[in-house]
């Protein structure tokens, strides 16, 4: 009796293994750390400008605000609101982990902490901690592949991504990567509990400068419901010299 | 019938220690009703009255935003404000029509005085935040946009200045901030703040800071009252607002309004309700019930038992007496009669003399106030006075005076039932 229950929980979790591994063949399966620092290679870049639209959707409604974007790498980044009237220049400065925001009816700088990061940024499906997110994933998260899956008829492989320790934004991240250009094309981001929380996907990939970047990404909040908001580029351009006034404290102050 | 009333009032000079010690609880009982009353009765007003500044006699909102208040919800509102307020001034009864916005904003302060000028040639990676942008004080709180002159027979805010002056126009740049968040933002009237909201992306404005209120209660002093026109800009909500308050002849009569206004047609498909079916206004009417009722109950208690001891102790010792007058013919009913009869002499000199005794005390308590104490009104989700008056109304003399009658009578009851049902020939054998 024993002998044939031994034998049972052999074959089940035998069956289980197999059934675990399937989708990913041992042999050309790349690791979780070599998927995750390629893509953050191909999405870092020294410096970046940009061009950009942010659509909200929400209840069937639309509104889009218009910006123009300089980045340096994943820490440092200035955009300035050119449209609608109502948000014209404002402007957001982002150093490391320090992010401000200049309001240009009152000439005056406030620096977004606390629980304001949980704020959204212009009413949209992006919070400020979205906005803050250091690029090095491995620093923070244990990455485990866990599969492939096509995501809109592109290959990726599937990269869990589970924070190391509290206090993290997201507990969790599932990532999609497309195998071919190790794009994040989609990730869902979770809640200790494991509520799915956000969304993103990544869309139309262009060629510049010799890169590949995805021109369109979308979010959506589950607690936002009928909400997604798009972020679009248009006239990247990459590894453009910026002068470090871009991106001065005082310069956001004087508010030019 | 007068020679019962001299053999009662014989009696009850008889014993004069035990006919005082029962006239004083009666005296006693019937001024703390009296008390009791006007001061609940203050308290009730009181608290009411605050509870209306924030509701009006009926208050419209819509149903959506009604069901998702707590969660800010600004794209529920009633919008067309102006043209509804005129359609609803020609309702009967209907005297004044507010609007009023509840919305949540951020407020910073800045101190300016921090920071290092560019001249000083200090690199700017060497500098701190406050040396740079001035030292800020960010507080999210929640605030009222509201028309400043017509709240001036409402919510009154001059009432509560503890500081600088009330707006000084309906669509000023200006602000008025409960005394805690001028506190925590380290501002006094006079001082700049800057106020942003967050709705339909981010939006702010510069305010002076006019004034700073004191409600005595927590929840209200964190409050932020900014004018109308300035919070629709911030908000983006042009001719909306989520409250529609509506003042009539009284709050007794905001039912009979609130029926007025929903037989008018005006009001279709908003949520209408009087201030007295609002959230807390039931729970304080319900609470100052029952407050009412066990002090009721134990002054009743106390006055009832006391009396009670008395003609039982009365009855007792009197035993052989009542058989000898039962044996000489005295009618059963003529005996009861007696013990009620003093009773009643008990319960009305008690009566009088508590009444004088309670009225003196309310109406001192209702010129000079009872401190409720700050650690009490500061928790209170509606705004009250340190200090309430009681309120003495001829309604409270008459149920306290007719409680106190009542009583005695009552609480003689039973003694006076038994000692005539005395048997004579048992009673005077009784030693």
């Amino acid at each position: 009796m024993i002998r044939r229950a031994l034998l049972r929980t052999a074959a089940l979790t035998l069956l289980a293994l197999v059934s675990r591994a399937g989708p990913v063949a041992a042999a050309d399966t790349p690791t979780a750390d070599f998927l995750v620092q390629k893509m953050d290679e191909v999405m870092t870049f020294k410096t970046r400008t940009a061009d950009s639209t942010l659509t909200v959707v929400r209840d069937g409604k639309s509104e889009t605000r218009s910006m123009r974007i300089w980045s340096r790498g994943w820490d440092d980044s200035f955009s300035e609101f050119l449209s609608p009237p109502r948000d014209k220049g404002v402007k957001y400065l982002k150093l490391e982990k320090n992010l401000y925001m200049f309001l240009p009816t009152t000439e005056k700088v406030v620096k977004i902490s606390g629980h304001m990061l949980r704020q959204s940024v212009m009413d949209s499906d992006f919070s400020y901690e979205d906005m803050l997110e250091q690029r090095a994933l491995l620093q923070d998260y244990a990455a485990t592949v866990i599969g492939q899956e096509k995501v809109e008829g592109t290959d990726c492989w599937v990269v869990d991504l589970v924070a190391k320790a509290p206090g993290q934004t997201y507990a969790r991240r599932k990532t999609w990567i497309a195998k071919d250009t190790y794009v994040p094309v989609k990730a869902e981001r979770f809640a200790q509990s494991g509520l799915l929380l956000k969304t993103l996907t990544m869309h139309d990939l262009v060629d510049v400068g010799g890169r590949r970047f995805p021109s369109r990404m979308l979010m959506r909040d589950a607690a936002r419901e009928g909400s997604h908001s798009e972020l679009k580029f248009a006239n990247m351009q990459f590894d453009v010299a910026l002068p470090d006034e871009t991106f001065s404290r005082r310069r956001l102050m004087k508010g030019n | 019938m007068s020679m019962l009333t001299r053999y009662a009032w014989r009696n009850i000079s008889r014993h004069k220690g035990r006919s005082a010690l029962t006239t004083f609880a009666v005296v006693i009982s019937v001024a703390l009703l009296l008390v009791g009353h006007a001061v609940i009765a203050g308290l009730k007003q009181h608290v009411v009255g605050e509870f209306a500044k924030q509701t009006g006699d009926v208050r419209l909102r819509h149903a959506e935003y009604e069901r998702e208040a707590r969660f800010d919800p600004l794209e529920y509102t009633i919008t067309g404000f102006e043209a509804l307020a005129a359609d609803l001034a020609g309702v009967p009864g209907v005297r004044a029509v507010l609007g009023r916005v509840q919305f949540r904003v951020m407020v910073q302060s800045t101190d300016e005085s921090t920071i290092v000028p560019e001249s000083a040639g200090i690199p700017e990676d060497e500098l701190t935040d406050e040396q740079i942008f001035g030292r800020k004080v960010v507080e999210f709180a929640p605030a009222i946009g509201l028309v400043p002159s017509a709240e001036r027979e409402v919510l009154r805010l001059q009432d509560r200045l503890v500081a600088g002056t009330d707006f000084t126009a309906d669509d000023a740049p200006e602000i008025i901030l409960g005394s805690d968040l001028a506190r925590r933002l380290g501002v006094k009237a006079g001082d700049e703040v800057q106020i942003v909201s967050y709705r339909k992306g981010v939006a702010d404005a510069g305010a002076k800071v006019v004034g700073i209120v004191d409600f005595g209660n927590r929840f209200a002093n964190r409050l932020a009252h900014v004018p109308l026109g300035v919070t629709r800009r911030l908000l983006d909500l042009p001719d909306a607002v989520t409250d529609v308050l509506i003042t009539g002849p009284g709050l007794d009569d905001a039912a009979d309004l609130k029926a007025r206004l929903i037989a008018s047609g005006r009001v279709d498909g908003l949520e209408v309700k009087a201030w007295s079916e609002i959230g807390m206004a039931r729970l304080v009417s319900a609470i100052f019930g029952v407050v009412l009722t066990i002090l009721l109950f134990f002054i009743v208690a106390v006055a009832g038992v006391n009396l009670l001891n008395t003609m039982m102790m009365t009855v007792l010792e009197r035993q052989k007496e009542i058989g000898v007058l039962l044996a000489l013919g005295m009618k059963r009913g003529a005996v009861l009669r007696v013990f009620v009869f003093e009773a009643l002499t008990f319960g009305l000199i008690g009566c009088l003399l508590g009444a004088a005794l309670g009225s003196f005390a309310a109406h001192f308590l209702a010129e000079h106030g009872i401190q409720l104490g700050e650690g009490t009104t500061r928790k209170m989700f509606v705004p009250v006075s340190n200090t309430v008056h009681a309120v003495p109304t001829w309604g409270g003399l008459l149920f306290a005076v007719g409680v106190g009658l009542a009583v005695s009578v009552l609480g003689a009851l039973g003694p006076a039932i038994r000692a005539s049902r005395v048997q004579p020939i048992e009673a005077m054998r009784t030693k």
